[in-house]
């Protein structure tokens, strides 16, 4: 009887030890995986910011850095899926940006820029797809091209999952 | 005596301990050659990282990740999509999908530079990223195309004057390398750029020992396969157009602007695991991606100019010119969907985008347009 209790204790103890190892393997497999998911995301804000620097840069869209074209702009809004193509193989799919004019001038519109209302109008949307995910804001110009002038606008930058 | 509950615990623990053993050894080897992966590809990431960062801000950057492993070959490849491919001991590693142009010729010692085709109407930049090297130059006739493709060639390459590792430039004469330094050494791009039209001489074919960071570029009218004795030959430019001959490597490499020269010289002659030519691969990154670029760039800008001829604000006078433009711009649209082999496709290209540069210098004369 003394044996078998021994035996008993014997196994329950080793049991209890491969328990053990098993649980540290799992925790250790959690947590890559958490941490994975926290590196995609850090990955996504990265992605936010390199495109954001690159559409401020970039001469498809700008004048100088920061300050946009507005026929610029026109164009490539006029052009649609066919523009979208061509832009995601110079920067990446499953992105979108907008740039919204904040300062109205008395008579003229800032609603969103079609091909009859251009240039009486401020708002481009460009590869939209709909709901949004992970986006930056930040305030650059718009150069106006029939005014000659600079107005100010918010650039929103975005993508998706 | 030994008991049967001893002999028991003796048995089972054995037992124990060997299964024991097994899943931990496992699962760290496991782990292991995981994490070295893991770590290998991570500095390929930052090592691209580091490209967006120069190709956005211009700013040169000193990368030396690559020291950590011993790789075989390392550089872009005009797969659909393009990406960087590196061979490191007995593994190949992808990087992600390259949207950046970049030109590469890696070591333990990294120098990111940006440089830039300005086109007038638009630029088009890309990086270069390079360890120490030396581009020697044999010119075999002594003319001003030959000369002025010297400087051309030059140009593309980084200034790297207060920054490591440098990029040197020499000219070969037979059996022996000419410049020299007060230390020693060739010069930078600076100097060789400033000697350069003090020292015009047709010089006897290279025949001197150069190491692995030698690069030679000999320029002869009579370039072809087989001509030179390694690196890349480049025939003399018609109407800025010309072609290029990488040794030991089939191909008609044509050239219509720095870049494709700097493509094809920071590639080399050398070949990667798959048997390719490393810059001819590299010539093909650089026309996939950039004449991508610039297809879409006149694309857009045709429209743009469209556009504005209907703006009631346009001055005639402006609204004549973005005519030519626009017509330009088509043509340069469907140019740049041409196969880069085919060298009569790109001397009309590279006669477009010179009309195109002077129609927007008139434009922007005319104050109808701002400098890019």
């Amino acid at each position: 009887m003394k044996a078998q209790s021994s035996i008993m204790e014997y196994l329950l103890l080793s049991v209890f030890i491969l328990l053990m190892i098993m649980s540290l393997i799992f925790f250790l497999a959690w947590w890559q995986s958490s941490q994975f998911g926290l590196e995609q995301k850090k990955l996504k804000d990265q992605r936010v910011d390199v495109l954001m620097n690159r559409f401020i840069n970039s001469p498809l869209f700008v004048t100088e850095n920061s300050v946009f074209d507005d026929s610029k702009l026109q164009a490539i809004q006029s052009l649609r899926q066919d523009a979208c193509q061509d832009l995601e193989s110079m920067f990446g799919g499953d992105w979108f940006i907008t740039i919204e004019v904040l300062n109205q001038h008395p008579g003229e519109n800032i609603g969103e820029c079609t091909a009859s209302n251009y240039p009486d109008c401020g708002y481009w949307e460009m590869c939209g797809q709909g709901e949004r995910n992970v986006s930056r804001v930040l305030p650059v110009n718009v150069y106006r091209k029939a005014e000659d002038r600079n107005d100010l606008a918010l650039l929103t930058v975005g993508v998706y999952s | 005596m030994i008991t049967i509950y001893r002999l028991f615990q003796i048995i089972m623990s054995i037992v124990l301990s060997v299964f024991v053993l097994y899943l931990l050894i496992g699962y760290a080897g496991d782990y292991a050659g995981v994490g070295r992966s893991g770590a290998r590809q991570k500095t390929i990431n930052v090592f691209l990282q580091d490209v967006d960062n120069v190709y956005l801000s211009g700013n040169p950057v000193n990368f030396t990740g690559f020291s950590r492993d011993d790789y075989t070959s390392c550089h872009p490849r005009p797969t659909k999509p393009p990406k960087l491919w590196c061979f490191m001991e007995d593994r190949g590693y992808e990087s992600k999908q390259l949207l950046v142009p970049v030109f590469t010729r890696l070591g333990n010692d990294v120098l990111i530079t940006r440089s830039s085709l300005d086109l007038g109407w638009t630029r088009l930049d890309y990086v270069e990223a390079l360890t120490g090297m030396t581009v020697v130059f044999n010119p075999t006739e002594n003319d001003d195309d030959t000369w002025n493709l010297i400087k051309d060639i030059a140009a593309g390459f980084p200034d790297t004057s207060g920054h490591y590792p440098k990029t040197f430039f020499d000219f070969c004469d037979g059996s022996s390398l000419l410049i020299e330094d007060a230390a020693g050494a060739p010069y930078e791009r600076r100097e060789f750029l400033g000697i350069i039209d003090t020292n015009r001489d047709a010089l006897s074919v290279c025949a001197a020992p150069l190491s692995h960071n030698h690069v030679l570029v000999t320029l002869s009218p009579s370039c072809s396969q087989g001509f030179a004795n390694s690196g890349i030959c480049v025939s003399p430019p018609a109407n800025g157009v010309g072609h290029a001959y990488i040794t030991g490597c089939p191909g008609n490499y044509v050239y219509k602007d720095p870049a494709d020269l700097a493509a094809l010289i920071i590639g080399g002659d050398g070949r990667d695991v798959f048997g390719d030519c490393v810059g001819g691969e590299t010539w093909e990154f650089k026309n996939q991606l950039m004449l991508g670029s610039l297809g879409t760039a006149a694309g857009f800008m045709e429209r743009r100019c469209g556009i504005l001829k209907q703006l009631s604000e346009t001055r005639d006078e402006c609204r004549a010119r973005y005519q030519d433009f626009e017509s330009s711009m088509a043509a340069i649209g469907d140019l740049a969907g041409s196969d880069p082999y085919d060298i009569s496709a790109m001397t009309s290209l590279r006669a477009e985008l010179d009309n195109a540069r002077a129609v927007w210098d008139s434009l922007v004369n005319m104050g109808c347009e701002s400098r890019v």
